[in-house]
């Protein structure tokens, strides 16, 4: 059991140093890849725009279940999100062709007002260097990834969303 | 539209270049049956198991084979891992009668096989073809698919030395001495071993097949163990000089093995090959009845 | 076991420092360098009750890095791969290190090229997908040149040349393919511009060389695949068909027989806000496409047959996966998706959303041809009526409500039809008839504290397989960056008793931004890893694992 214990404070010890060394990184612009939208049409990344306003970018999958609770929760509070800081939500269907063609039924049915669009050949996912889903962007005025988490974090992971936001929108640093 | 049409020009370029259609899958074909002991021979290894459904159909392939080539595809099979557990320990196969299954055909040269191939990990049935890759899709082991075309591409090339099996036993006392003799061909270096296997014909058992289970299911060149090195499958040394030249000849005398009495002399067989040190390679293969 | 818990730190040393380096690097000349690595190290008790067997080196290892360096309209990437060796269960091809996938891609003036290593999927990918799923380790990466052009608005076409991944090494085969998307929506602007329904075609040929010497067979050393597909959209439906043709392509997969193949996919959906309903038909006959005819399992597949049936994520309800029968089945798929409105009886104060699917696979109905004709084509097949031999059913059912602001929950019932002998390749199971109940409780205590528990439960009737199952999963998600996981499987419906084991494991993690890691220890049992058409038995095992991932 100390052996493990060791270990364990090893390893946590090392992660916590790199992950501040990675919070300074510089920012990436959007990588400019083909994505379809729900009714079929060529749309290229580099188009996406907000009239310099933050936008979120959200990967997920409809087997993907704490994907799909982030969404559905962000669904509730999203029209107070944009009235206070103009954001536009993005989701990326990372879903293959066994499950591309449910995607329209079921953001249709869930309601969803977000812009959804497909990367079935995960040409964008692979280029944003996504793991696995979820996986959140948010983007400045600009256009540059300012903020990015790989998890969905069930205790205010989607306030701390909004705070990200609505910092990003000031034009402040986010964390 | 110029771009589109000769986009198109490319792609039914394409659709005429990207199609063989058969008419008649068979080739044409006369087998030829050798007069001596100087042709090439290869040595295929069927790994395979009783309770492994898809194995028989590997077996009559490689027959298919055998006949195809008389007197130069020496095959053994060899019952390894997981398929090849009695029951118990293993679980019966569903709708297998009780007290099937319960043959144990692994031999303690099975480990040396796992560590040098690893093969708890394959998917069975497969083979190994002179112990090489595979020489038109370099696989190793190769899928049973391929085993027709890799024989008849290694039977097309030239021999590097040919072996013949002179054995001597004794059905009293079961002790059996072995001599191969025969010589190399070619000019070369490097080292060189004879293993001697011995394999046994027309067992009885229990054999999953397909989704039926046949409980008389004929066993052949079933693996017995190693004659000159128990326990591993790589033999022991030839004694040769340093520099091999085309008339170089090969004599080996095998160390005394006595021969279990759970094995019928009568349906045994020996099998010598040539390895090649330097890759595990095998030149050549011969195989000749015990008694 | 000491050894393992000295080289895992010391590893992680090396990597972090690797990644800083890398961190500092963001900026070169203009260009930027990103990208984001895994690592799973594994440390294995035997045990002989559970399956678990003796791993000789105790410990295993995967991990990859990708690094991708971006420059305006010039990108490159590599990932390098590490498996050292390979955990217990994932394909044995997989060896060593190496960089197995780099790539060069220029983009300008609607021309992408891309050299090396790439991706690509065909239509609906019935001729041509070419992915990775790393968890399962597929990969049948493209090794060669890709080509997309967009020579005018409306019009896109793809390219490919080259050889696949195979594990470690590249298969001998050779792909070449084409493929042309028309919207004619988008191509005719002016003309159609009041047409409110949208029409795309599309168009594939792909076709692979592969030497041959087989004294028995003459065979085809080029085979070719063709597709035609239409996607027509109006409003709240969306139709999709895609047809593909294959011709002789005698293999290893189809028992070496010269019949064509067929495959035909459509779906149809209707929906709009509030409900969504889906539906889906994918009939094939012979259609496996591989670039080795002599490859097995997931080896150097060509294009990829969807399994229609629900993804379940749900640890027994995923228990029996489905994989497409690339040999022939017919199979379909009904989902409807539907939001009871908040403020109503049924509803609820903050609505209720139902979702109910159906699926099933059937076998073709075929007749055996006999003599030269038999051995030749092997069988023909109808289109009606379909064949008799389920291959697989699943209803289901599931239930998502908010009950108040903290507490919300996720009822799942399905019940599947699962024939262990046509899809697991064994004799003489019957049809295992599975029974699920989930219930997926998530409280929100407050702030700092979230309580999610997952109960499940299994029945197969007379004991078949490994019974029955109850699953029991409490997930404590603790302040912004933590999480505890306690989860026991307990097969307590076993046949033999001495196997009715409680499979108990702990799970903790901690993740910030894009960094996560996670420790358990604990047995895992025997599954059946699925993704997309490819499934993977993991083996069972008693252990430590510690996982890593991050992009930076």
């Amino acid at each position: 059991m100390k052996r493990i214990s060791s270990a364990l404070l090893c390893t946590v010890f090392l992660f916590t140093a790199f992950a501040f060394r990675f919070d300074d990184t510089p920012n990436q612009k959007l990588p400019s890849v083909n994505v379809k939208t729900l009714d079929g049409k060529v749309v290229n990344t580099s188009t996406f725009a907000n009239d310099g306003k933050p936008i979120i970018i959200d990967f997920w999958a409809t087997w993907c279940a704490p994907c799909k609770k982030e969404l559905n929760e962000i669904m509730e509070v999203y029209p107070d999100w944009q009235a206070e800081s103009g954001v536009k939500l993005i989701t990326i269907s990372i879903d293959d062709q066994r499950n591309s063609p449910k995607v329209k039924p079921y953001v249709d049915s869930k309601g969803w007002d977000f812009e959804t669009y497909l990367d079935e050949n995960q040409d964008l996912k692979r280029a944003m260097n996504v793991n696995n889903v979820p996986h959140t962007f948010v983007l400045n005025g600009n256009g540059e990834i300012v903020w990015q988490s790989n998890v969905y974090n069930a205790n205010g992971g989607v306030e701390e969303l909004h705070e990200v936001v609505n910092k990003v929108a000031k034009g402040e640093k986010p964390q | 539209m110029k771009k589109v049409i000769s986009i198109a020009a490319v792609f039914s370029i394409l659709i005429f270049a990207g199609c063989d259609k058969v008419l008649i899958p068979q080739q044409p074909r006369t087998v030829v049956i050798p007069t001596n002991d100087t042709i090439r021979k290869i040595f295929i290894e069927d790994f395979t198991g009783h309770t492994c459904q898809n194995c028989p159909a590997a077996a009559d392939t490689l027959e298919a084979i055998k006949a195809a080539y008389p007197e130069r595809i020496i095959a053994m099979a060899v019952h390894i891992d997981y398929f090849a557990i009695p029951c118990p320990p293993n679980p019966m196969p569903p709708g297998a009668l009780a007290g099937t299954f319960t043959e144990d055909f692994r031999t303690a040269e099975n480990a040396d096989y796992e560590a040098i191939y690893t093969s708890s990990n394959w998917a069975y049935p497969t083979g190994i073809i002179n112990r090489m890759p595979d020489p038109i899709n370099a696989s190793l082991p190769t899928p049973i698919g391929a085993w027709a075309s890799a024989a008849a591409t290694i039977l097309e090339d030239s021999m590097t030395a040919y072996i013949k099996i002179n054995p001597s036993y004794n059905s009293s006392t079961r002790v059996l001495n072995v001599t191969v003799t025969g010589e190399f061909l070619c000019d070369t270096t490097g080292s060189y071993n004879i293993a001697l296997y011995l394999v046994e014909d027309d067992l009885h058992g229990s054999q999953v097949d397909g989704s039926t289970i046949d409980n008389n299911y004929t066993f052949d060149h079933v693996f017995r163990g190693c004659i000159n090195s128990p326990g591993f499958i790589s033999g022991e040394p030839v004694t040769l000089p340093g520099i091999i030249s085309g008339h170089t000849p090969i004599n080996y005398t095998s160390p005394a093995f006595v021969v279990s009495p759970n094995f019928n002399a009568a349906k045994c067989h020996i099998i010598a090959i040539l390895i090649n040190n330097a890759d595990r390679g095998v030149l050549q293969a011969a195989e000749a009845d015990l008694q | 076991m000491k050894k393992a818990f000295v080289l895992i730190p010391a590893f992680l040393t090396g990597l972090v420092s690797f990644l800083s380096a890398q961190a500092s690097l963001n900026n070169v000349g203009g260009g930027q360098i990103h990208g984001n690595f895994e690592l799973i190290a594994q440390y294995y008790n035997p045990d002989s009750i559970i399956g678990a067997d003796t791993i000789p080196e105790k410990a295993l290892f995967n991990g990859f890095s990708n690094v991708t360096y971006t420059n305006g309209k010039f990108s490159a990437g590599i990932r390098y791969e590490s498996y050292l060796n390979h955990l217990n269960g994932y394909p044995d091809g997989y060896k060593g290190t190496g960089l197995l996938y780099r790539y060069a891609s220029y983009k300008n003036d609607g021309l992408e090229i891309t050299v090396g290593s790439s991706y690509e999927q065909f239509g609906s990918g019935l001729t041509l997908r070419m992915y990775e799923e790393r968890a399962l380790g597929y990969d049948n990466a493209l090794e060669g040149f890709r080509v997309r052009y967009s020579p005018i608005k409306g019009i896109y076409l793809k390219g490919v040349w080259g050889k696949q991944r195979n594990f470690m090494g590249y298969g001998t085969g050779i792909v070449r393919g084409i493929n042309g998307e028309v919207n004619l929506n988008e191509l005719f602007e002016a003309r159609m511009d009041s047409v409110k329904t949208q029409f795309i075609l599309g168009g594939s040929f792909v076709s692979k060389f592969q030497a041959d010497n087989d004294p028995f067979l003459v065979l085809p050393k080029n085979v070719g695949v063709w597709s035609a597909s239409a996607n027509i959209i109006r409003n709240k439906i969306n139709f999709f068909a895609e047809y593909a043709y294959k011709i002789n392509d005698p293999s290893s997969s189809n028992g070496f027989i010269y019949k064509p193949g067929e495959a035909l996919f459509s779906s149809i959906t209707y929906s709009q806000k509030g409900f969504g309903a889906y539906l889906s038909v994918l009939r094939i006959d012979n259609f496996s496409f591989r670039s080795d005819r002599t490859a097995s399992l997931q080896q150097l597949q060509i294009n990829m047959l969807p399994a229609l049936t629900k993804q379940h994520t749900y640890s027994l309800a995923a228990f029996y996966p489905f994989a497409s029968q690339p040999n022939g089945q017919v199979s379909w798929q009904a989902e409807i998706n539907y939001k009871l409105k908040r403020g109503t009886k049924l509803g609820g104060k903050y609505g209720t959303d139902l979702s109910l699917n159906y699926s099933a696979a059937y076998g073709l109905d075929t007749n055996q041809l006999h003599d030269d004709e038999g051995r030749m084509f092997g069988y023909s097949s109808n289109y009606l009526p379909i064949g008799d031999t389920v291959f697989f059913q699943d209803v289901n059912i599931e239930v998502f409500r908010k009950f108040s602001k903290k507490v919300k929950a996720t009822f799942l019932y399905t019940h599947i039809i699962y024939n262990k002998n046509a899809l697991e390749g064994k004799a003489g199971y019957p049809y295992i008839n599975a029974d699920v109940f989930v219930a997926d409780v998530t409280w929100s205590v407050n702030e700092k504290l979230t309580l999610r528990t997952d109960l499940e439960h299994m029945s197969v009737p007379h004991k078949v397989d490994f019974g029955n199952w109850a699953v029991l999963l409490e997930e404590i998600s603790l302040g912004d960056h933590y999480f505890v996981a306690v989860m026991d499987q307990w097969n307590y419906g076993n046949k033999d008793p001495d196997r009715r084991v409680h499979y108990f494991s702990v799970q903790g993690g901690f993740s910030k931004g894009t960094n996560r890691i996670v420790v358990g220890y604990g047995k895992q049992r025997q599954g059946i890893l699925c993704v997309g058409g490819v499934c993977r038995l993991v083996p069972a095992s008693n252990g430590f694992t510690l996982t890593i991932t991050s992009s930076f």
